[in-house]
């Protein structure tokens, strides 16, 4: 007779004795005429024979004894537990759950993914903790990244600038105009040292280059590169964060060249209210002569009938007779063109 | 389930360790060879004996008199068995060492000869060198099943998974020792 398959379990189970008696009553029809089960079935019997006939090792009760009383020692009989051992207890009854649960193949997939998860999320956290706490590990991966063209590197060193920017651990090491090129004004390279020195290079146009260069006028310790920086913003499309810039240092830097490029980078520009106001306050507080008469030649040249005041405040408490002249010639041209205007109008 | 065993393992469950030595000196023996037939040394059975028997003691409060209790037992000893294998990842033969003298030897047949020793010794050997070549489920399943008897219904109920489940681990197992063993 040919064999079935659906009689492969059956035949483990008639086995092992686990078929009802109408279930071993089909199997045993089946088996009478089936030649593949019954060898198969001889060949079980086999093994089990061979099983029976292998010695076996059974306890003795001293072993037992022996054995139980090591058990009551663990348990703490006849002495109380203490806090410490319950703890303990308590933790490796935790592990022992987790390792069983996580050993059963279904849940080691989902323990590999929980492991990647958690794994992910701790290294997010650390990674993004490092960033904002420890800029010079981004420089180091900016630094150390292989296979990395020139301009990624430069987008990445520029982006790391922009960000660390706030935290005021920029340092300009140097700022040099590259000549040579196309645009012989155009190319810039900034030297910066955010815990560790690299180099950002850029046209005067590029936003990077230009936050550089704005900080570097306002924060830069060197004298000789916060005059640099304010010659090449003087050099840039102008917009109102560098002219805002410009002003600040004119009114705020310590070093009369660097507050004196400022003033020409100022008095090249269209008149706006902002450098107006910087100038006014310039012509009557700065301690340089020469910044002050540049200021008063700037108001000069403004036709607005506001600055009078002004300048005849100079013309009668400035400090420097060369001032003071200046600013009388021009009080009396201003006078003579407002008021003819005044009497015409009339 | 019996009342005198429903009453003492209430009793320990209210804390009394007199108790508890009860159960363990009704069970103990069939615990530790249980243990054997998973480890197949002396002193590892020993270690699982008393691994168990703690694991028992800690959590017989869970115990809520659903199935029966040694069935219930046999579920901490196989979990801590796969613990076992886990740790270990291979069986360690009987490894014949001072405490060998607390073992008693069955002989496989009544006639007991210097022959028929060696003989079921050698098989013995084949059948613990066939059984590490199983893994951890099948080989508890088969030890469940051929050693302890248990019907394959009480084997899901001690390793909580279906019968079918169980089925294909014996399965497996038997085919997989029946090609080493009768083969060899």
């Amino acid at each position: 007779m040919k064999h079935d398959k659906q009689f492969d379990e059956m035949l483990m189970l008639y086995f092992y004795k686990e078929l009802s008696s109408a279930e071993g009553q089909i199997f045993k029809n089946h088996l009478e005429e089936c030649s593949h089960c019954q060898y198969e079935l001889n060949k079980l019997k086999e093994m089990k024979f061979a099983i029976s006939k292998a010695t076996e090792a059974v306890p003795t009760e001293e072993l037992i004894k022996r054995a139980n009383l090591r058990v009551l020692d663990e348990i703490g009989f006849g002495s109380k537990a203490t806090v410490l051992s319950n703890i303990k207890v308590k933790i490796d009854e935790m592990l022992d759950s987790l390792t069983f649960v996580f050993s059963r193949p279904k849940y080691q997939l989902i323990a590999v993914a929980l492991t990647f998860v958690v794994g992910v999320f701790i290294g997010k956290m650390w990674l993004s903790s490092g960033l904002l706490n420890d800029p010079e590990m981004l420089v180091n991966f900016i630094s150390h990244k292989p296979r990395m063209s020139e301009t990624e590197e430069n987008n990445l060193k520029k982006a790391l600038a922009n960000y660390v920017l706030h935290s005021g651990d920029v340092e300009i090491s140097d700022l040099i105009q590259k000549r040579g090129v196309e645009n012989m004004d155009g190319i810039v390279s900034v030297n910066v040292r955010i815990k560790k020195d690299f180099e950002l290079v850029g046209g005067l146009d590029d936003p990077t280059i230009q936050n550089m260069l704005r900080y570097s006028a306002l924060h830069d310790e060197n004298p000789d590169r916060r005059l640099r920086a304010v010659k090449l913003l003087s050099k840039s499309v102008q917009n109102r964060e560098i002219e805002s810039t410009i002003i600040a240092v004119l009114l705020q830097d310590e070093n009369v060249d660097v507050r004196l490029r400022a003033i020409q980078s100022l008095c090249r520009q269209e008149c706006s209210e902002q450098i107006l106001d910087a100038i006014e306050s310039v012509v009557l507080r700065d301690s340089s002569v020469r910044i002050r008469r540049l200021a008063i030649e700037y108001l000069s040249n403004v036709n607005k009938e506001e600055i009078i005041p002004v300048i005849a405040l100079v013309s009668a408490n400035d400090k420097d007779e060369t001032v003071r002249s200046l600013a009388r010639e021009i009080l009396e041209e201003l006078r003579n063109k407002f008021f003819k205007d005044n009497e015409r109008g009339e | 389930m019996e009342r005198d065993e429903v009453e003492l393992i209430k009793k320990v469950q209210g804390g009394d360790k007199m108790a508890f030595q009860q159960i363990m000196n009704r069970y103990g023996e069939r615990v530790m060879s249980a243990a054997f037939h998973y480890t197949k040394n002396y002193q590892d059975a020993e270690d699982l004996y008393q691994d168990t028997f703690i694991k028992i003691y800690r959590n017989i409060e869970s115990f809520r008199f659903e199935s029966e209790f040694f069935t219930w037992v046999y579920r901490i000893l196989s979990n801590q068995a796969f613990n076992f294998y886990r740790k270990r990842k291979r069986i360690t033969t009987v490894d014949p060492g001072e405490d060998n003298y607390l073992w008693k030897t069955i002989p496989a047949d009544e006639s007991d000869n210097a022959d028929r020793e060696t003989y079921s010794s050698s098989i013995r050997e084949e059948i613990d060198s066939a059984l590490q070549k199983l893994s951890p489920q099948q080989r508890v399943v088969f030890v469940l099943k051929h050693y302890e008897g248990k019907k394959i219904k009480d084997i899901a109920a001690i390793l909580d998974c279906t019968e079918g489940t169980i089925k294909r681990y014996l399965f497996r197992a038997t085919r997989k020792l029946q090609t080493l063993l009768v083969a060899a």
